[in-house]
């Protein structure tokens, strides 16, 4: 009897002891399997996102480097292609895509969408997108207003027929009517402060600073309907 | 000769002697005076003169740079100037003015939709220096790249 018993209780022991070992094994081997299997794909994903928002950042970055604004008149309009002189007396081309170039008319600081058929010689543009030299790949046509925004020495005054001739720095004179809807304004020399003033008051020799908007229906070159003036006297320069 | 003769003559070729060296000196203190030399008497050293006035300040309008593309309805207009200048910003939509302090200036000045031409301008502080005038154009455009 002895001899039986003492190898059956070796022998359970030997197994009890190898199905713990095997019990407590099993779950880590399991879950070790798992992880090997998920966490590098985990890993993968996080890193291709990573580098997705990476890649799209400096996208929009070189874009945005990449993006100029050019304000022109259109002189030539023809398939896929337009043709501006810009402020600076440069001509540009500009490349239009049926398919990505989005046009828009500014109106009381609003843009309304447009068709780029809309766009016409004379119209006054910007464009916006890829500069290279003198041509640009258009993302998009704004057609807006053309104001111009100078200052000069008063020349001469009119009182007659409401107008003023002002010299500006460049040696190019222009001839300003005083309208009913003209904001006409003068530096208080005494407090520096603006003061709102009539006709009357502007003389030769004042500084003058105007803003004009071209239409397009001008009588005369350099001639505008002044929107607004603004009169330095000349006492300010001789106090 | 008597003695008393030669003493008396001696004593008399001496002091003539005496006469003539005080009567030739007066004579040569005179003739100076008298002379109007014709090169400088005081010797003139060459001073270098430093100009100590301070050149003026250039209008220099730092931000933002010209052709800027801005998404908000407003940009902040920075630059120096000379010191104590009025500086008067314009557009078709606004005018300020603005007393510079000190030699820079800042001001947050509003944009219209589209193109807006600015000119600025810095008149000294007694309104004798040249008048200084930058323009420049900014884009106030809501486009998604």
């Amino acid at each position: 009897m002895k001899k039986t018993i003492v190898p059956f209780i070796f022998v359970t022991i030997v197994l009890l002891s190898l199905t713990k070992i095997a019990k407590g094994q099993t779950p880590t081997a399991v879950s070790t399997d798992e992880a090997q299997v998920s966490s590098p794909s985990a890993i993968d994903e996080e890193e291709i996102n990573t580098l997705k928002e990476k890649i799209a950042t400096k996208v929009a970055e070189l874009r945005e480097k990449n993006n100029k604004a050019v304000g022109g008149s259109v002189t030539t309009v023809s398939t896929g292609a337009l043709k501006i002189k810009g402020s600076d007396e440069s001509n540009y081309e500009i490349k239009i895509d049926d398919a990505l170039t989005k046009a828009y008319q500014i109106v009381n600081n609003q843009k309304k969408e447009i068709k780029i058929q809309d766009i016409k010689k004379g119209d006054y543009i910007i464009v916006t997108g890829d500069l290279n030299e003198k041509t640009i790949t258009a993302n998009f046509i704004y057609v807006d207003e053309l104001y111009i925004v100078n200052s000069g020495s008063v020349s001469e005054v009119n009182k007659e027929d409401y107008y003023i001739k002002v010299l500006t720095g460049d040696k190019e004179t222009f001839t300003l009517d005083i309208e009913t809807f003209t904001k006409q304004q003068m530096l208080n020399i005494k407090t520096l402060k603006p003061e709102v003033v009539g006709f009357s008051k502007v003389k030769e020799g004042d500084r003058l600073h105007f803003v004009v908007k071209r239409t397009g229906t001008e009588r005369e070159v350099n001639r505008f309907a002044a929107q607004k003036i603004f009169i330095i006297p000349q006492e300010y320069f001789i106090k | 000769m008597k003695r008393e003769t030669t003493i008396a003559i001696l004593f008399g070729i001496v002091l003539g002697g005496i006469l003539a060296v005080f009567i030739l000196m007066k004579n040569k203190e005179t003739q100076l005076e008298k002379t109007k030399s014709i090169s400088p008497s005081v010797t003139v050293t060459p001073k270098i003169v430093v100009n100590t006035v301070k050149e003026e300040k250039v209008l220099e309008v730092t931000q933002p740079k010209d052709g800027a593309i801005v998404r908000k309805n407003s940009v902040s207009i920075a630059g120096s100037v000379p010191k104590g200048a009025m500086v008067f910003i314009t557009s078709p939509i606004k005018d300020l003015l603005l007393n510079a302090d000190k030699e820079q200036f800042t001001a947050d000045f509003p944009l219209a939709f589209g193109e807006n031409s600015i000119e600025i301008t810095a008149y000294s502080k007694n309104g004798q220096s040249k008048i200084q005038t930058k323009h420049i154009k900014v884009y106030h455009l809501d486009e998604q790249l």
